[in-house]
């Protein structure tokens, strides 16, 4: 059951926090190559394949943590097949409690 | 006057487009019902090309015929585009031919530098070849074959090893293997397998990095249809309406930029080991 609910952390957060990042240094990409060419208009054409090369780099991470996404939402339960499960784990805390008392 | 027609048309197209796309839901959704099979599904079964169980993650059932559709179709455009070819162009295809190949040898040259004009047929190749595989995806009823791990990494190991062929090529095999070597010999038990490790890295990131941004394209695309279909569903009379329009967009930009880094990425490392044998000659 913990297994389960890292699990479910680990599907929802992973590729968020990849994501924020990513973006991040992306942007700090494009700055530098958009300051480069407010410098340098004539040199927009030579910028362009570095950048784009530079940006695909980054989005490889992003895709990586997009591809683990997909492997473990493939580990995840149906719901159906979780009720039970709950229902066991509800029982036990149940009686665990019982016996404290 | 002038500018009432030009209204009028604008209006016209984005209402047939809008239309269009809304038809479209209808005609995609059956094969996301009949588990992902594409309109070709009946050249798989009739040629019995073996298919995936349904539920099997990253396998598409009709790959084959959807891949070979796009290989005929490229074949048959350029060879039409290039049987009767006249010193001046005459027709509006064989021009636009002429651009498209030329803008590709241009820029492919800027990045290859001396050897540009002899490998961009490589390079060239596998940007056409992948441009045409994404852009099959936003016809409704077929699927890209790039958004199967199958195809990509293919794609991937043969652009890898096509490097490795040029680099031999132009190096020789003994400064091929220098170059896996490194720079202080002695290190080589420990570069070596690095290297090589590397060069099995790099297919494997051009791979998955296609098969990621197609992939996900495409499942966003099917999803936003079936919220469409649910907002359908709520109103009282059925009308389709064609939220997944600007995905279909951004599906043409996304389809060209990853063809494009594909291609570009290969040429970058055609680059790096034609320019480390030259270094090789000056130290």
């Amino acid at each position: 059951m913990i297994y389960l609910a890292v699990l479910a952390f680990g599907v929802t957060l992973g590729l968020p926090i990849a994501v924020i990042f990513a973006s991040t240094a992306q942007g700090k990409a494009v700055t530098a190559a958009m300051e480069g060419i407010a410098r340098q208009p004539e040199s927009a054409s030579s910028m362009f394949g570095p950048m784009i090369v530079g940006l695909a780099l980054i989005e490889a991470m992003v895709i990586y943590a997009l591809v683990m996404f997909f492997v473990m939402l493939s580990k995840l339960p149906e719901p159906s097949t979780l009720k039970p499960l709950i229902e066991a784990e509800a029982n036990s805390a149940q009686v665990r409690t019982q016996a404290n008392h | 006057m002038e500018i009432v027609r030009r209204i009028c048309r604008f209006v016209r197209i984005h209402i047939s487009l809008i239309v269009f796309s809304g038809l479209a839901m209808f005609i995609g959704l059956p094969t996301f019902a009949s588990g992902g099979r594409s309109w070709l599904s009946f050249i798989t079964d009739n040629l019995g090309i073996p298919t995936p169980p349904y539920g099997t993650q990253w396998e598409q059932p009709d790959l084959v015929s959807n891949t070979y559709i796009v290989v005929v179709f490229v074949a048959l455009l350029f060879f039409l585009g290039s049987r009767r070819l006249n010193r001046l162009p005459e027709t509006k295809f064989q021009m636009f031919l002429e651009m498209f190949i030329g803008n590709l040898v241009d820029f492919f040259s800027n990045v290859l530098g001396k050897h540009g004009q002899q490998y961009t047929w490589f390079v060239g190749s596998y940007f056409i070849f992948i441009l045409f595989l994404n852009y099959l995806g936003l016809i409704p009823g077929f699927q890209s074959p790039t958004a199967d791990l199958n195809t990509t990494l293919a794609l991937g190991l043969t652009a890898v090893i096509g490097v490795n062929i040029i680099s031999i090529k132009e190096n020789g095999l003994v400064n091929h293997i220098k170059h896996f070597i490194g720079e202080p010999a002695w290190l080589a038990p420990l570069m070596f397998p690095l290297h090589a490790i590397g060069e099995v890295a790099r297919a494997a990131s051009l791979a998955l990095r296609l098969f990621g941004n197609i992939f996900g394209e495409e499942t966003v695309i099917i999803n936003i249809t079936l919220l469409g279909v649910g907002l359908m569903a709520l109103l009282p009379f059925p009308l389709p309406i064609p939220v997944q329009l600007p995905m279909l967009f951004f599906g043409l930009l996304g389809g060209f930029l990853q063809a494009f880094v594909f291609s570009l990425l290969t040429s970058v490392y055609i680059v790096t080991f034609l320019d480390h044998g030259d270094d090789h000659g000056h130290h």
